[in-house]
């Protein structure tokens, strides 16, 4: 993560009003940086990836994000009342940064918190996503497109088969 | 002939932070309703409602917003405004690990309820 990192997150929660209140205006900074990039570098982006950007998919469960094969990984979430399903074509693996050791939150049921959307350097059509999840992990997915699917999640949920 | 000393003002006090019932508007934007008591706060925050703690003051308005969450639930998380939410977003607590859902917003010197 560049801008929402998890430490200006933990610090953002910090029982001392003195270091919260210093983490309330450092998060506005990072609020304001990171909207200012997304400005210059929108009109880089293709329609995907510019409609992933702009996509709150704050508070979703994340349901899985195992890859299905090293050139594609999937990640599903559960957000109200439908599941998103986000398949990226990598033109790397994806990288994950553990939670720092100390982080306080739970880490059960997890779930997206903050994500940051970029362009890697130097390569054309080459981006780069960032999400940090509420477990403390930070994801780094280096993606050459995107598929973005909102499937309706079944009212009364589906009849889970007896086995004989 | 010694200068009479000018009177010191007294400290600027602001008033103390208002509880409010919470909808959630367009643009992020947390719509206040009517005044509630930190009681009725923390009933309607165990429902999985929205509340919003409104004042000047950013401590306060996020230590009181902190204490109705906790009586509401216990364990909780804070989320600081996210930059998809909307522009009009507000930080607030809620449990973690969810459920029950809901929020308890509060504002900050840059951001308002509506």
């Amino acid at each position: 993560m560049r801008y929402f990192t998890p430490d200006l997150f933990a610090r953002y929660n910090s029982a001392d009003e003195a270091v919260a209140d210093e983490a309330d205006a450092e998060w506005e900074a990072a609020l304001a940086a990171y909207r200012a990039h997304l400005d210059a570098v929108r009109g880089e982006l293709p329609p995907p990836v510019r409609e992933l950007a702009e996509l709150c998919l704050h508070d979703a469960e994340l349901l899985g994000d195992r890859p299905a094969d090293p050139s594609v990984a999937v990640v599903m979430l559960s957000q109200q009342g439908s599941f998103v399903v986000l398949v990226y074509s990598l033109w790397e693996q994806v990288r994950e940064q553990p939670a720092p050791p100390d982080w306080p939150f739970s880490k059960q049921r997890t779930h997206w918190l903050y994500d940051e959307l970029d362009i890697a350097r130097g390569a054309e059509g080459r981006f780069l996503h960032r999400v940090l999840l509420s477990d403390g992990r930070a994801l780094e997915i280096p993606f050459r497109s995107v598929i973005l699917r909102r499937i309706p999640a079944p009212q009364s949920g589906v009849p889970v088969r007896q086995s004989a | 002939m010694a200068k009479k000393p000018k009177p010191v003002p007294p400290p600027e006090v602001s008033p103390p932070p208002e509880i409010h019932e919470a909808t959630l508007g367009d643009d992020g934007a947390v719509v206040r309703g009517g005044l509630i008591t930190q009681v009725e706060a923390v009933a309607r925050r165990q429902a999985g409602l929205d509340v919003v703690v409104c004042g000047a003051n950013l401590t306060a308005n996020r230590r009181l917003a902190r204490d109705i969450e906790q009586a509401a639930g216990g364990s909780y998380v804070l989320h600081p405004p996210h930059p998809t939410a909307g522009t009009y977003s507000l930080p607030h607590y809620q449990p973690d690990p969810r459920p029950p859902n809901g929020h308890t917003f509060y504002e900050t010197p840059n951001r308002k309820a509506f």
